[in-house]
């Protein structure tokens, strides 16, 4: 054999020592997780049964390179956040996960804020070249000059499922982040220490905490706040406790008032999961512009139920009711059904005429009664009222919503985290917790109204100067429901002779044979808002449109309608009870009314 | 430089042998990669030395060549016997192309992307010819995988054909070469794997396709992604069969054929980072 040869065997010899002696090579003990993140890391407690490190590992979720070595090759293109909408596909949408999910999640509204973009768009001073129709692509395109959108970008784009989640502390910090906004349980605190080995990793669940919703469904129409019984109330603090303002405080040092909350919340201590769907809130992959054509839930889904439709999908409910397992298994399937197909596993007939519920989080039996008193609920010249505008209890209302924006300062846009030129001061002129304006939904039904939004727009340019031509007045009134649900509902004379349930603000109504006479409480003339109607009046006495509604298809009531309503709370002092004959006859006994046939005529001088 | 070439081949095939125990062509293809290359014992110190020993078969080929060219060899040997060189000489670059694919990173995923669409290209042929080389979908590393473990190792054992008649080649310089490679093998980092869903700014395929990624910004995909590179191969082949008489010129083609491919390899050497920015 040749040197050389020799040389280099033994070479070689001094390698093979090497490697054999160099620990990184083979000292590796069966790994405890399908990866080798665990190394590094090891989570103190699992994240839920269904998504076991043992099975899934980190990299499954997390991504990364999980068997690297060195850190900065093993965190290569890791996710923090898999939740996170821009990731969802490779990490909670993989095959064999649940790849329908992120791009269902991506269409829906509270993903897209499309309902919020378009009235903006629409209402606000805008550029129409820079319209754009979701989030998504509102994140991608460059800053421009539409008033609207830059309201959005800087004061209202922090909700949103395509919001990254941030370190930061508050409601703000636990806001936004895709999947995960929802379905985990938050941590106390969110700022987790991955130097150390071991840390709490967050909990993911499917049985959502309302606390969740709540994050962000705390503002504008504050579904989250008065279903839980409470009022976001002026900025005194009263009432005062201890001599200074109460200790009753939300998010961004705003005070609140406890009132009766929904029934549903105060009696049987339902979560919003228990009525929402997870289509109706992960969306079913279509592109829907407003909220109410993406949820499909009614009250009467529950509460007046078609038990009998023939095309449940009775495997979604099968898998639905095995992956909650706090919910009983029931070996015949029985359940409601949403107009929309989506099954309502956990609620299903009770004994008689009533029905039963599973609460989604812990799985307690509630018992509720179907709709009862048909001559009530089905009263033929009721049919068009919606169940929100008698049965909510009240509805937060807030008045006057002063945007100003002043261009000599700067301020930071929640989409993007940068700062550019124009700051925004926002007010109101007043909060009422009252009883809601009565209208006509876009879907022809009867239902609440409230101020959505009533924008007085000033703006100052660089210079400071008033600019009159991007400043406006923009009074909208939107309908919505509350989610203050009560068993009970107003009186007769509650609805047809206030003049606030009717449309036409706080005051004094009277009912004339020429008309209605109406006097406000509220002078806006005399405000300096720069208008002439009060700012709860949604319609005059002769019918006069004041304020726009959200949507085109609704509207207050018109003139004929206010005179057939109050022309009926004429006659409910004496008959207020539904089955009185002159309401299955009412035209009749009308002309027997004002013919002086009608029996009360006589007795009345 | 032959015996050279037919170690380093020797070693890339049983380093290769070793890791496909633990290669799977499916399903998580770069977490594959990663844990026989992080995970399992010796498995970094195996693939760099396939790594480093397909390079070298393919540097060494490519001498072997030269070396043959320069000594004007195929004026002397059959035209077979010069167009089996070639030809091996030509199926080292894809024999290393599908092994830089089968790392299933967004290198190896790209790469094969570019592979499949630059098959297409070819008139006619194309759509057939692409299916043979790579399925897009589940599968997609399975036809690579088939190509650089089994099809085309075995046409490149058939091509050695005047050096494989023994088991092993010649000692000689055999074990210093392999003593070389173990010794980079132990302390050459490898490049680092990145994750498919990265999103990058810039990913370089091999080394030796840089000069053509750079043409691609510009030209035609099929002229400069398929006729371009065949152009000195085809030329280097059909050298046997040219007349004498022409063979100078032929020959200064050839040269300058080379020369410009070298040209572009170094400006986009220049230009295209090895990695991601």
């Amino acid at each position: 054999m040749k040197r050389t040869s020799i040389i280099s065997l033994v070479v070689l010899l001094l390698i093979f020592i090497f490697l054999i002696l160099r620990q990184e090579y083979h000292d590796i003990s069966s790994p405890p997780s399908p990866d080798g993140c665990v190394v590094c890391h090891e989570p103190e407690t699992e994240l839920s049964p269904s998504h076991l490190l043992a099975v899934l590992g980190c990299s499954s979720c997390h991504l990364g390179n999980p068997f690297a070595r060195a850190k900065d090759r093993a965190h290569m293109g890791i996710v923090k956040n898999p939740g996170d909408l821009h990731f969802s596909r490779l990490t909670c949408g993989r095959n064999g996960c649940h790849p329908d999910l992120p791009q269902r999640v991506e269409k829906s509204i509270m993903a897209t804020n499309r309902g919020i973009l378009k009235a903006m768009q629409t209402l606000w001073p805008h550029d129409t070249s820079e319209s754009v129709h979701d989030v998504h692509e509102l994140i991608e395109k460059p800053i421009g000059q539409s008033v609207a959108l830059d309201h959005f970008r800087k004061m209202c784009g922090g909700c949103h499922l395509w919001r990254p989640r941030y370190p930061k502390l508050g409601e703000i910090g636990r806001r936004g982040g895709g999947c995960t906004d929802c379905h985990i349980q938050e941590l106390s605190s969110h700022t987790q220490d991955l130097s150390k080995k071991r840390f709490r990793h967050p909990e993911l669940t499917t049985r959502i905490p309302s606390e969740n919703c709540l994050k962000c469904h705390n503002r504008s129409a504050r579904i989250g706040l008065s279903y839980t019984g409470r009022f976001e109330s002026e900025a005194y603090g009263t009432p005062y406790q201890k001599g200074g303002p109460g200790s009753r405080r939300l998010s961004g040092g705003r005070f609140y008032l406890e009132l009766p909350s929904d029934v549903h919340h105060q009696k049987a201590g339902m979560d919003c999961i228990d009525c929402h769907t997870e289509k109706g809130v992960m969306g079913d992959g279509k592109i829907y512009t407003h909220q109410e054509e993406q949820v499909d839930i009614t009250c009467i889904t529950c509460h007046d139920p078609d038990l009998q439709n023939e095309n449940p999908d009775r495997e979604l409910a099968r898998r639905l009711e095995r992956l909650n397992r706090r919910q009983p298994s029931f070996s015949v399937l029985s359940y409601v059904i949403s107009p929309n197909g989506s099954p309502l596993y956990h609620i299903r007939p009770g004994p008689g005429n009533k029905m039963k519920l599973y609460r989604k989080r812990d799985g307690k039996e509630i018992v509720f009664e179907r709709l009862a008193q048909p001559e009530v609920h089905k009263a033929p010249y009721h049919k068009r009222l919606s169940c929100q505008a008698c049965h909510s209890a009240w509805m937060p209302q807030c008045y006057g919503c002063h945007e100003t924006l002043f261009k000599q300062a700067s301020q930071r846009g929640w989409l993007t985290g940068k700062k550019w030129p124009g700051r925004w001061v926002e007010g109101r002129s007043y909060l009422r917790f009252r009883k809601p304006t009565l209208g006509v939904c876009p879907d022809g039904q009867i239902g609440p109204f409230a101020p959505g939004c009533q924008v007085f727009l000033e703006t100052f340019d660089e210079k400071g100067d008033y600019q009159p031509d991007i400043s406006l007045r923009s009074l909208v009134m939107a309908s919505f429901d509350p989610h203050t649900t009560a068993k009970n509902s107003p009186d007769c004379i509650g609805c047809h002779l206030d003049s606030k349930v009717l449309g036409l603000g706080e005051g004094s109504l009277k009912v004339t044979g020429k008309g209605l006479n109406f006097k406000p409480v509220y002078l806006s003339s005399e405000s300096g808002l720069g208008i002439e109607f009060p700012l709860d009046a949604f319609v005059s006495a002769k019918g006069s449109l004041l304020q726009k509604p959200s949507r085109p298809q609704g509207r207050p009531f018109n003139g004929e309608e206010l005179k057939q309503i109050t022309r009926v709370g004429l006659c409910i002092p004496c008959h207020d009870q539904y089955d009185d004959p002159i309401y299955s006859r009412y035209e009749q006994s009308l002309s027997r009314f004002l013919a002086g046939d009608a029996p009360c005529r006589k007795e009345v001088p | 430089m032959a015996e050279l070439a037919w170690w380093a081949f020797l070693f890339a095939l049983i380093t290769g042998v070793i890791l496909s125990f633990n290669y799977r062509p499916w399903g998580d293809v770069f977490k594959s990669v990663s844990k026989l290359t992080g995970w399992l014992p010796y498995g970094a110190f195996f693939r760099r030395l396939h790594y480093l020993s397909g390079q070298a078969f393919l540097i060494l080929t490519f001498a072997h060549t030269l070396e043959h060219f320069l000594r004007e060899t195929y004026r002397h040997i059959k035209p077979q016997e010069w167009t089996k060189l070639v030809l091996l000489f030509f199926l080292s670059f894809p024999l290393v192309f599908t092994g830089f694919i089968l790392k299933g990173d967004k290198g190896g995923i790209i790469a094969g992307r570019v592979m499949y669409n630059l098959a297409q290209e070819i008139p006619c042929l194309g759509s057939g010819l692409a299916a043979l080389l790579l399925r897009p979908g589940e599968d997609f590393f399975l036809l690579p995988y088939l190509h650089h473990s089994v099809i085309l190792p075995l046409v490149v054992i058939f091509l050695l054909g005047r050096h494989r008649k023994r088991l092993l080649p010649k000692g000689g310089l055999g074990w210093t070469l392999m003593a070389f490679l173990a010794f980079l093998a132990t302390f050459y980092p490898l490049p680092p794997d990145v994750p498919p869903h990265v999103e990058t700014t810039q990913i370089a395929g091999p080394w030796f396709f840089h000069g053509i990624q750079l043409l691609l910004r510009y030209g035609h995909p099929f002229w400069v992604g398929v006729l371009w590179p065949l152009v000195p191969i085809g030329l280097l082949a059909i050298l046997s069969f040219i007349p004498s008489s022409l063979l100078k010129w032929a020959k200064w083609i050839v040269i300058i054929t080379w020369l410009l491919h070298v040209t572009f390899l170094l400006i986009a050497w220049c230009l295209i980072p090895g990695f991601i920015k």
